[in-house]
């Protein structure tokens, strides 16, 4: 879609029309349940999580420059609200924390291609990292923002960010040594 | 020797070191073996993240999403339109109320010694701007066809002040009261 229209989906959707946003949902969800599915490594959590995030959009689409590009916007949004719905999964450990291996987010009967297998393992692996580490790698290596964006979008200091980006990085390179090869 | 820092790893994975620094990378990782060791280990992280394909989304999030929307309620923004109403209705107000104080006759009020003064003569003074217009006349009308000796009547019509002011007060009044029935109409239709 041109950065026309959708700017001009944007501007009707900002005034109330909810047939404009219900277009933009459908160009976006794809990208925001993504976002949220790696965070979240879970199908319902993630769909609950990118509804939530469109809703909270519709809310303040008022505040939003409707001059830039509405994809990365609505990826923050999610993005915030993961970072949240894991907070109150767990409100007695920090966002640092490094979790146990999620559940299988497919279950069922599927044949797994070694293809398949590859990318469950790198999921489940991105899944172990505390909330903190997974969100600096889903918002520079998914999301292709810089340092500094990172930093503005989580609200922390750019050194702590390349700190916990680093971190996150030699951990999964630890954990998929063994992938190598395959 | 010295081995590179994380930082200068990443930020060489990320490419965001200058020429220079990038060729003294390379030229370290040439001869250091850990070092090739950890660059690979990141760059197996960089060249997996970066192909793990999309999760496909199962069913379209849309329809239970605008069935949770808030029920949009009448928008009031200050949009410049709205800004000239208001203005055009205040000024208005202050107009008409410039017309009709002068002649409404305030009861005079005894007040205790130290502050007695007229209530009449205060809004005098704060009114003393006259907002007068001329009168207007329309002009006579005569037209005579000699054939058939017609005569179209003639009319004077002169307004004064008063009658302009009670016109714009009475304009005013249905423009409100139209507003109101377009806004009651527009809330009964969203229910």
């Amino acid at each position: 879609m041109s950065p026309a229209s959708e700017s001009d989906l944007a501007r009707r959707a900002a005034k109330g029309d909810q047939a404009a946003f219900a277009e933009l949902v459908r160009i976006h969800q794809q990208a925001v349940y993504n976002v949220a599915f790696r965070m979240l490594g879970d199908v319902h959590d993630a769909e609950d999580a990118a509804q939530e995030a469109f809703l909270r959009a519709y809310k303040f689409f008022d505040s939003f420059d409707l001059e830039r590009p509405l994809a990365p916007w609505l990826k923050r949004i999610t993005l915030n609200v993961c970072l949240n719905h894991l907070e109150a999964e767990r409100p007695d450990s920090s966002l640092d924390n490094d979790l146990p291996p999620p559940k299988d987010p497919h279950p069922g009967p599927e044949a797994q291609t070694a293809t398949r297998q590859r990318e469950e393992r790198i999921r489940a692996e991105i899944l172990r990292l505390p909330p903190r580490y997974r969100a600096v790698i889903e918002l520079r290596h998914f999301q292709d923002m810089r340092y500094d964006e990172i930093a503005q979008a989580l609200k922390r200091p750019l050194s702590a960010v390349k700190s916990d980006l680093f971190r996150a990085r030699k951990l999964l390179a630890e954990r998929l040594k063994d992938i190598r090869g395959q | 020797m010295e081995h590179l820092t994380e930082e200068q790893l990443n930020e060489y994975l990320d490419r965001l070191l200058d020429e220079s620094a990038c060729q003294a990378v390379e030229a370290h990782l040439a001869k250091c073996a850990d070092c090739r060791a950890n660059m690979e280990g990141l760059e197996l992280v960089f060249a997996e993240l970066g192909e793990l394909p999309e999760a496909q989304l199962k069913h379209d999030l849309t329809p239970s999403i605008l069935d949770v929307l808030p029920q949009q309620t009448t928008a009031y923004s200050l949009t410049r339109a709205l800004a000239a109403q208001l203005g055009v209705v205040a000024g208005t107000l202050v107009w008409l109320g410039a017309q009709l104080v002068p002649l409404i006759q305030f009861p005079q009020l005894e007040f205790p010694r130290l502050l007695t003064f007229d209530i009449r003569a205060l809004f005098a003074r704060l009114l003393s701007i006259q907002f007068t217009l001329p009168q207007l006349r329309f002009p006579d009308f005569n037209y005579h066809l000699a054939a058939f000796d017609l005569r179209v009547p003639t009319f004077n019509f002169q307004l004064s002040t008063m009658h302009l002011v009670l016109l714009v007060f009475s304009a005013f009044l249905l423009w409100v009261a139209g507003n109101l029935i377009l806004l009651r109409r527009r809330r009964e239709a969203r229910k």
